[in-house]
This record gives structure tokens, C-alpha cells and sequence, in this order.
């Protein structure tokens, strides 16, 4: 049993000191817990973290932070774009903390703080870096210790609806966020849900990035969209072009929404290499979200004065080791290991493989745990069309039948689709045959299977 | 064969992978030889020929989709209440649910306007949090069997004042918290708050409907041939002994 001390009533009773006193008690108690923890060789993920919020609801108001606070938000992308530019202010010869393991929520985001503050609470650094889920920025960030220097926002589409809920509920969230704080905003501005946190920032500066017309961009959406009304004449919105879902460029016919200035823009992208101005960026996931991703960094670089040759250098050689774009070989077979957790991450990852000419299956793992959400619905929202150039589809996880029903709804032959609900079994099968691998896994099984992934390929 | 479906708003009111529903109608006709016709209405569009089609769809969508959609919909009221009449089906959910009923109140205290078709109306708690979320299953009577349905709910809205219910509640909470009775059914219109898609694990039901089409469009009986539901069948199974045995012991 934990014992629970409520600040307020300590406070009250013996004063600032002997709270010092136990704050400083629950940072090491915390810091020996992660230790044991990874002599155990665990993960130090949220435990640690909801432990010292049981001791101390408040603890991390007793933190301070010298550096700059920058933290990433939106639905998906969260996980890389932290890491890359943690990746890029380290090369820069910055002293960088963040929350690598994508533990973006109170408690996890808890143990990264503690994990690297001094007893006295002081976290020294230059740059502190966080992933944040959406609902937690304003129960994270509302404090003066915790002030965010810039507030990065990727996208925001539907998403684990009964976790997450509607779009809608969490932009007015951190609408109401923005109005009472003073930060700047990186915000995509080909996202119309996005560019509505810009209309509220009275007192931060506001930054948009986006991606002009395409060969590949289309003239209607095919994909599900989401926040395509007007949020200030409740029409729906007119769009020049879409990228993918309601990602484009779009307006208002009647009070202009929409018409802003980009302060980052792509006007070509070929292959691997795309163009902001004069300047050449290659990457090593071309996929049109990942560049999006990569804008929102360029954009920052801009703000801190960050040599673009160390950005580039990033963009050009990142790997992924989080399950997001990890490639594995294994007995000379190449697997490659994606993130689908809602309709769109899912479909531009889907998309990105269904068409290549090659031998290949598929590996799909769907769990229902909470933090997957208890609804699967949303896998109706796939676009399973066109999957014939898979010669096996295989469908693991708790709702691997669920799965299941919705690919052989869009079409695909039954007979050539296999359910194993063992992740580890339905590995095994996959691999059975030689050919080219690929697998999709929602939030809550993609490390243990990303593990099983990296063990066979030692083996 | 033909069926002939429209689907109304599928751009603003798909906010749970509703429009599932329609592709597996579709996909349940075609195995059978049956061609499929989908037609879309949405805002801006030419008014569609409501007494042309064997089915009417309507999904569920946001709050603000909702409100948008009320004040266009109810341009339709005369020709949607005449086709219910004339039998043509009607399947709604969740937010195409309520608008079918007096009035929906919104979390904010916003009425939206409802077609008023039927006597029920929907109340929001302005406390955003309560909501009937989760797993559900109902017993509902199709045709002439009893069975279990299986869908997902996720609605802050509580709907009052139904008196032909699509199920009884077995597991789950239904049109209003801890409710016996979920959603709304007559002889030809269902609307419920069941998610998942609806159609997706429960092929009574979509059986039930493609042949009520079918046979007040063809004026004869129609006896559906057997397709293989293996999928369909463990998944529900799988679910309904979750859910069913952690409820009763």
C-alpha cells in the first residue's frame, strides 16, 4: 500500500521545509526504483512516475528546468520527430533531455523528470524535449516551473475514439491552453483542425509549415477526413488539394479561414529529396507524412538558430529503433516493422506498400487493451481495396478476427487470409515463406513484437 | 437482382467506421449475385429521390456535424417520413439515430433540431465525461429468433421516450445509463447506438435486412443462400463469452 500525502494539508501543518524534505525523499525513492528497474533489465516507463505521483500528487511542481522547454504534440508522428530532434540539439553539442520510449502521458513523462533531476529538483539542461499526449499538455504545462518554449502540433485525426475522444473536444482543450499561456506554435498549416490553435495565440508567436500542390496530391479525398467544416462559419471548407485524409490546402469561401502564410514550404519533393527553397533535404522515409514531420523540425531549427547541415545530416541517416519504419533482416529475409494505430496512420503506411511490385505478405497485429481503446471500429476506416499483392494476409492480436472480417468484407480472398491470435506463432508462419515481410502493429503490442523481431534476427 | 442504397452525409456522419455497414450489405448481395448500388447525399447535392431506394443510411458524427447536418436534413422531412411510410429501410446510428427523434441537447446546451419522426428526444449531461462507453449486447428479435447483437457504444447523448425498442440490454448500457431497452426498431427502420461497425460481427442482421429489401422490392419471398461467416462467428463468439460471463458471475 502507497501512503498518500496531500500537499496541501502537509503544507499547511509543518510547512514548506519538511515538503522539501519529502520531495526530496520521493526523487530518490523514485531514482532507486527506475535503477532496480533496469538492473531487472525493465524499462523504466510509467511506473516510476505513478508511483511518485501517488506519494505526491504535485511533485512536479517542485521541479525547475533551466533549459527550454519544447514539446511535441498531435495524433501521429509524436514518437519520431521527438527523438530526431533530440537527435539534431545533441549534434549541436546541446545538453538534451527527453522522453525517448514515446511514454507520453503524466506518469511517464513523470519518470523522464525525475529520471534527470537533482534531489533538489533541478533539471539541468538545455533543451528539455517531450512527447506529449494531447490531453495531458495543458495538466502538464499550466504551471510557471513547467512554461513551454514552443509547442510543436502534427496533425490531429481520429484516434482511438473511446481513449481519446472527438477531435473536437481535445482542440478546444488546448485552445483554452494557448489562450492562457504565451509560447510559440509550430502548427501544420495544411491541417485545418491544427491551424485553429493559431487563431487563439495572442501572445506567442505562430509558425505554419505545409507542402504545395503535388503530382501525387489528389482533387478529392478519398481517405476519411475530419474537421473539413469551417470552425467560424460552420460551412464546409473548399480545398485547392489534398495530400492525404484532410491534410491540403484548404479555405473558407466566406471568412477566409485557412488563408495563412507558411513560414516553411516544400515545393517539390522527388523520391527521397525534397525542397524548401533553394534548400535540399533527403530523407530516409519518404513517406509524405514523415516529411510533413521533418518541416515541423526545419521550422524549429529556424527558431533556435540550428545549423541546417546538422538537420540534414538527421533527415538523411535517422533510423527508427521504436517499431515506426524498422527494418529487420532475418535468415535474409527483409521485414519491415510499422506503427497503424487509427485510420490515417494506417492508411498512408498501408498505402506506401500495397502498390510495390514485389513477393510480399502481410503481418497484421490488432489488440484492444486501453491503450489501444476497447473499439476496433475504426479498422473500417482502412482502406483495404487493392491488397491482392499480398499473397498471404496474416491477423494476430486479441482482435485478429475482427481483422479478419474486415479485409474479407473489402474483397480479398478468405482462403489466403490467416488468423493466429499467438503473436509469436503468427511470426513464426510469416516467416515460413521467402519473401518479403511486412507488418503493422496497433500501439500496445508493437515493442514486444518489435522485440521478437529484433531476437530472431540475432539468432 | 438489385438493391438500390443511399447513403446520406457519409462525409460528416462516419465517425466509427459506420460506412462499414454499407460495404458489408454490399459485400453479403454480391456473394449472392445481388448488384449493389451506392448513392451519396450530402450538403450542396441535388436532392435525392428518397421513394427510389431499398435502403437509407445514416451514421453517427460529432456534435458539430450533427448541428450542420440538422439544418439540412429537415429541408427532407416530408419526402424521408413518406418513404418510412411506404416502406422503404431506414438504418441509422448513433447521432443519425437522434436525429430522427424530437430534439438532441448537446453537452452544451444547444438543441439541435431533429426531424421528429418519432416521439423520442436525446439529452446530453453537460459534463463531457459521462458517457455510455463500451462493449454492448442486446436481444433483439429478427425475424422470428431472438438473438444476441453485438455492437460498441460511445454516446454522451441519453435518449428518452422509446417505446419500440431495437433490444433488450444484456450487457452494456443502452439508450440511456444502465437502460433494459437499446435503440429503436419497427418493421422496416432500425436506429440504435450500436457501433462496431453494427453489421460487421452480427450476419442475422444483415441478412435480415438485405431480405426485407429484396422481397418488398420484388413482391415475392427470397430465400438468402448460406455464405461462410467463420470470421464473423469466432469473433462474436469470442466477444459475447468475455462479456456474457463477466457480467453474470
Amino acid at each position: 500500500m502507497y501512503f498518500v500525502i496531500t500537499h496541501d494539508i502537509i503544507l499547511m501543518l509543518v510547512g514548506d521545509v519538511l515538503m522539501k524534505f519529502i520531495n526530496m525523499f520521493i526523487i530518490i525513492i523514485t531514482k532507486i526504483i527506475i535503477f532496480i528497474l533496469n538492473l531487472l533489465g525493465k524499462k523504466a516507463g510509467t511506473v516510476p512516475g505513478r508511483i511518485a505521483i501517488k506519494l505526491n500528487r504535485n511533485i512536479r511542481d517542485y521541479l525547475r528546468v533551466t533549459g527550454k522547454i519544447i514539446v511535441v504534440t498531435g495524433t501521429n508522428g509524436k514518437t519520431t520527430t521527438t527523438s530526431m530532434i533530440a537527435e539534431i540539439l545533441e549534434k549541436s553539442n546541446k545538453k538534451v533531455i527527453y522522453n525517448k520510449g514515446g511514454n507520453n502521458i503524466g506518469w511517464g513523462i513523470t519518470t523522464t523528470l525525475l529520471k534527470n533531476c537533482t534531489v533538489t529538483g533541478k533539471i539541468n539542461c538545455d533543451y528539455l524535449v517531450l512527447e506529449t499526449d494531447e490531453h495531458w499538455v495543458p495538466v502538464i504545462y499550466s504551471k510557471k516551473n513547467m512554461k513551454i518554449d514552443t509547442l510543436i502540433v502534427l496533425n490531429f485525426f481520429r484516434d482511438q475514439l473511446d481513449r481519446a475522444g472527438e477531435i473536437e473536444t481535445i482542440v478546444l482543450k488546448l485552445e483554452k491552453f494557448i489562450k492562457n499561456n504565451n509560447c510559440n506554435l509550430i502548427l501544420n498549416g495544411n491541417d485545418p483542425n491544427v491551424v485553429r490553435l493559431g487563431l487563439v495565440n495572442k501572445n506567442g508567436k505562430n509558425y505554419y509549415y505545409g507542402i504545395d500542390k503535388l503530382s501525387t496530391s489528389y482533387l478529392v479525398s478519398h481517405d476519411k477526413m475530419e474537421g473539413i467544416i469551417c470552425p467560424n462559419c460552420k460551412i464546409p471548407l473548399k480545398y485547392d488539394y489534398y495530400q492525404y485524409s484532410h491534410i491540403g490546402h484548404f479555405k473558407c469561401e466566406k471568412c477566409g479561414y485557412g488563408n495563412i502564410s507558411l513560414n516553411t514550404k516544400v515545393d517539390k519533393i522527388d523520391g527521397d529529396t525534397f525542397y524548401i527553397g533553394k534548400d535540399k533535404y533527403v530523407t530516409n522515409n519518404e513517406n509524405l507524412y514523415n516529411i510533413y514531420n521533418l518541416l515541423s523540425i526545419v521550422t524549429l531549427s529556424d527558431i533556435y538558430n540550428i545549423d541546417k547541415n546538422i538537420v540534414k545530416d538527421v533527415f538523411k541517416t535517422y533510423e527508427d529503433k521504436n517499431g515506426r519504419h524498422q527494418t529487420f533482416n532475418i535468415n535474409g529475409r527483409k521485414c519491415i516493422l510499422n506503427l497503424g494505430k487509427n485510420p490515417t496512420g494506417f492508411n498512408v503506411v498501408l498505402k506506401s506498400i500495397k502498390y510495390k511490385n514485389e513477393e510480399k505478405e502481410l503481418l497484421i497485429v490488432l489488440n484492444d487493451n486501453v491503450n489501444d481503446g476497447h473499439d476496433v471500429s475504426w479498422i473500417w476506416d482502412i482502406d483495404f481495396t487493392d491488397m491482392d499483392g499480398f499473397k498471404r494476409i496474416i491477423c494476430t492480436g486479441t482482435r485478429a478476427y475482427d481483422m479478419a472480417i474486415t479485409i474479407k468484407c473489402s474483397g480479398y480472398k478468405k482462403e489466403n487470409i490467416v488468423v493466429e491470435h499467438n503473436k509469436e506463432k503468427a511470426i513464426d508462419i510469416l516467416l515460413k515463406t521467402n519473401n518479403k515481410k511486412y507488418i503493422i502493429s496497433n500501439y500496445s503490442p508493437l515493442i514486444s513484437v518489435k522485440e521478437t523481431l529484433e531476437k530472431l534476427e540475432k539468432r | 437482382m438489385n438493391l438500390n442504397i443511399l447513403c446520406l452525409y457519409p462525409n460528416m456522419m462516419d465517425l466509427y467506421g459506420d460506412n462499414g455497414n454499407i460495404e458489408i450489405i454490399k459485400y453479403r448481395a454480391n456473394k449472392r449475385g445481388i448488384d449493389v448500388n451506392i448513392d451519396s447525399y450530402t450538403i450542396n447535392d441535388e436532392e435525392p429521390d428518397f421513394y427510389n431506394y431499398d435502403l437509407v443510411f445514416l451514421g453517427g458524427g460529432s456534435d458539430k456535424e450533427q448541428k450542420v447536418v440538422s439544418k439540412d436534413i429537415i429541408k427532407y422531412k416530408k419526402q424521408i417520413e413518406r418513404s418510412i411510410n411506404l416502406g422503404v429501410f431506414y438504418l441509422l446510428i448513433c447521432g443519425g439515430f437522434q436525429l430522427f427523434g424530437k430534439y438532441y441537447k448537446d453537452s452544451e446546451d444547444n438543441i439541435i433540431e431533429g426531424l421528429n419522426i418519432f416521439d423520442f428526444y436525446t439529452e446530453s449531461s453537460t459534463d463531457k465525461k459521462e458517457r455510455c462507453i463500451g462493449n454492448i449486447v442486446i436481444s433483439s428479435k429478427i425475424g422470428n429468433k431472438n438473438i444476441e447483437i453485438l455492437g460498441f457504444e460511445n454516446h454522451g447523448g441519453q435518449t428518452f421516450n422509446t417505446d419500440k425498442p431495437f433490444g433488450k440490454v444484456l450487457y452494456g448500457n443502452g439508450n440511456t445509463f444502465k437502460n433494459e431497452y437499446e435503440g429503436l426498431m419497427t418493421e422496416n427502420v432500425i436506429g440504435t447506438y450500436l457501433h462496431g461497425p453494427l453489421l460487421s460481427k452480427n450476419p442475422e442482421l444483415s441478412d435480415y435486412i438485405i431480405k426485407y429489401c429484396l422481397e418488398r422490392k420484388y413482391k415475392k419471398n427470397i430465400n438468402l443462400s448460406k455464405l461462410d461467416d467463420e470470421f464473423e462467428i469466432i469473433a462474436k463468439k469470442e466477444m459475447l463469452d468475455k462479456l456474457l460471463t463477466k457480467s453474470n458471475v
